[in-house]
């Protein structure tokens, strides 16, 4: 009998596994041989739905916050994920950091100037719409916080949530069609889609992943060529520095989660700190303090007048670009997320998870958008402008605008290479939450994968992103990645289903 | 007609057809109906 067990299960796992590389593997191929077409059908596809679903994405966010608030503050908030008696597994501190590292990671010091200074511009609310300088950067920070604060925080918790209570709560495995299975068991569809959930996060997971760290290497070579002042040209120094963050992040994936993980994210927090503290005391004060009390106001008051606007008989680019784009994307990285979120979580209840991860995160962002970002405004409204104009003229790459905040105060060749070292370390902390979900995906769910198929999945991953590095065909993964997160939303919002459904039953049962 | 603002969306300018407009429709009634099933799984017990 239990050698029956023991033989069928490699199957399953393979089965499984060469599907999601089947999956991962069609795109990239695309991506690889055909950018063009890849980036022009898939952009296409995304930006019908934007035409005839942005009321629902634009809305979507606020029902999921609606959604996690009920849970936390309804009899089920004091379910705990796990045993009755058990102890949270991570420090409070450790849990929020890895938290945070893994679910905004590298986007932070991308779009950490760059975002706001582009709704500056772009927005309807924005400079070029005819607005007044300092409406429009209010209107910048109310726009940002609401495409980082509390509703991307509610898609990842809600995420991890559903596949955390099945798992510590149910004993089910760690899949993140495991909601869907369990809820539904009843169906005679469950298994199925079940099934198609998990190829698809796969992929979702291991392309999202190969887009970002194709874009960190583009952007430690600039980081590096602004801190030395050598040229990086060609192939050689972007393959060296996938190299390197290939075996980063490697390394923290097979390593037991409590020593890789936790070790990356503690110092990625330490170094974002040191970075937004020195800004914070280097630069206007007076100015960020300002920024920080209207931007707290602009993200808990503005989230509901945000959500219910969709910009009727406006031109709607930015509006398909910005909060529609994104809200997709952060769901295209729930599949690992949320297997992250739910394997970090053990021993805390539905209320500490919402609460602590969704307002903890924001309120971090809040004073980080308005220290960065708001550096990158007061200098185009009070300032030489030279940051704002960059972002004006290079729309495609905002993303070295955080240089150049850096460029502006003193100790930039420290401050410099921490920036590349923070670029790093946040890629690798995300790239081992991904590595470690697909294998987790991969290997039948089971909570510490083999570490075999975690290389593998560290090796598929960053062939994929070899390749977009090497054919400049990263908006084509990105696409891939955004297509994705439509049907994924949609598994999300029935896996939120089969959990509100367990729960009802395990309610009723007297089993929680 | 003019339009009375500058940004205005351009697709608005562009005549609709029937065909256009039934699609659409079906497509967002589809959509409600979707996520309406999702929600009134959401409250059905477990057989």
């Amino acid at each position: 009998m239990e050698l029956n067990r023991m033989k069928k299960k490699p199957k399953g796992n393979q089965w499984l596994f060469w599907a999601a590389v089947a999956f991962t593997g069609f795109f990239s191929v695309w991506a690889v041989i055909s950018p063009e077409s890849l980036t022009n059908t898939l952009w296409n596809w995304v930006y019908q739905y934007h035409d005839n679903f942005n009321w629902f994405t634009i809305l979507m966010p606020l029902i999921i916050l609606g959604i996690c608030g009920w849970l936390a503050f309804s009899k089920y908030g004091n379910i705990k994920l796990g045993a009755a008696d058990e102890d949270p597994e991570f420090s409070t501190f450790s849990w929020m950091a890895m938290l945070f590292t893994a679910g905004i990671g590298v986007g932070l010091v991308n779009f950490g100037v760059g975002e706001p200074l582009s709704h500056y511009l772009n927005s309807p609310g924005g400079l070029l719409a005819g607005n007044d300088p300092v409406s429009a950067a209010k209107n910048a920070m109310s726009q940002t916080l609401f495409i980082w604060g509390l509703p991307a925080w509610s898609i990842y918790t809600i995420a991890g949530l559903v596949i955390g209570y099945f798992t510590y709560h149910r004993a089910a495995k760690f899949l993140p069609g495991t909601p869907i299975e369990e809820g539904f068991r009843d169906k005679p569809w469950g298994k199925a889609v079940a099934n198609l959930t998990n190829i698809v996060a796969a992929g979702a997971a291991s392309l999202t992943m190969a887009a970002s760290i194709g874009l960190g290497v583009f952007q430690v070579k600039n980081g590096v060529s602004a801190v030395t002042g050598m040229e990086l040209t060609g192939m050689t120094s972007s393959i060296a520095i996938l190299l390197i963050i290939f075996l980063v992040y490697t390394a923290a994936a097979v390593l037991p989660v409590q020593r890789g993980m936790k070790t990356l994210g503690d110092i990625n927090v330490l170094i974002a700190v040191f970075l937004l503290l020195f800004v914070f005391i280097m630069g206007r004060t007076d100015v960020f303090m300002g920024t920080i009390l209207s931007t707290i106001k602009a993200t808990f008051m503005d989230i509901v007048p945000n959500s219910f606007e969709n910009y009727t008989y406006l031109e709607k680019t930015w509006f398909k670009d910005w909060p529609n784009t994104t809200f997709i994307w952060w769901v295209s990285w729930t599949p690992f997320l949320g297997i992250f979120i739910a394997r970090i979580s053990k021993g805390r209840t539905i209320r500490q998870i919402v609460t602590a991860s969704i307002l903890v995160p924001t309120i971090f962002l809040i004073v980080w958008f308005s220290v960065f970002g708001g550096y990158g405004l007061f200098d185009a409204i009070a300032g030489s402008g030279a940051i704002v104009d960059y972002v004006a003229n290079n729309p495609d790459d905002v993303y070295l605008s955080f240089i150049l905040v850096l460029q502006s105060f003193p100790l930039f060749k420290l401050t410099g290479v921490l920036f590349i070292l923070l670029i790093i370390v946040f890629l690798a902390t995300s790239a081992t939450s991904a590595v470690i979900a697909l294998s987790m995906i991969t290997s039948d769910g089971v909570e510490d994968a083999p570490p075999y198929r975690t290389v593998i999945w560290s090796i598929i991953t960053t062939m994929v992103a070899f390749a977009n590095v090497v054919t400049g065909t990263l908006n084509g993964v990105r696409a891939v990645a955004v297509i994705i997160g439509i049907p994924y939303l949609f598994l999300l919002l029935l896996s939120v289903s089969g959990m509100i459904r367990q729960m009802r039953k395990d309610f009723k049962e007297g089993r929680v | 007609m003019t339009p009375i603002i500058e940004n205005i969306d351009p697709s608005l300018l562009v005549e609709q057809s029937i065909g256009q407009s039934v699609t659409q429709a079906l497509g967002i009634i589809f959509f409600l109906a979707l996520i309406g099933w999702i929600t009134k799984l959401a409250f059905e017990d477990i057989e």
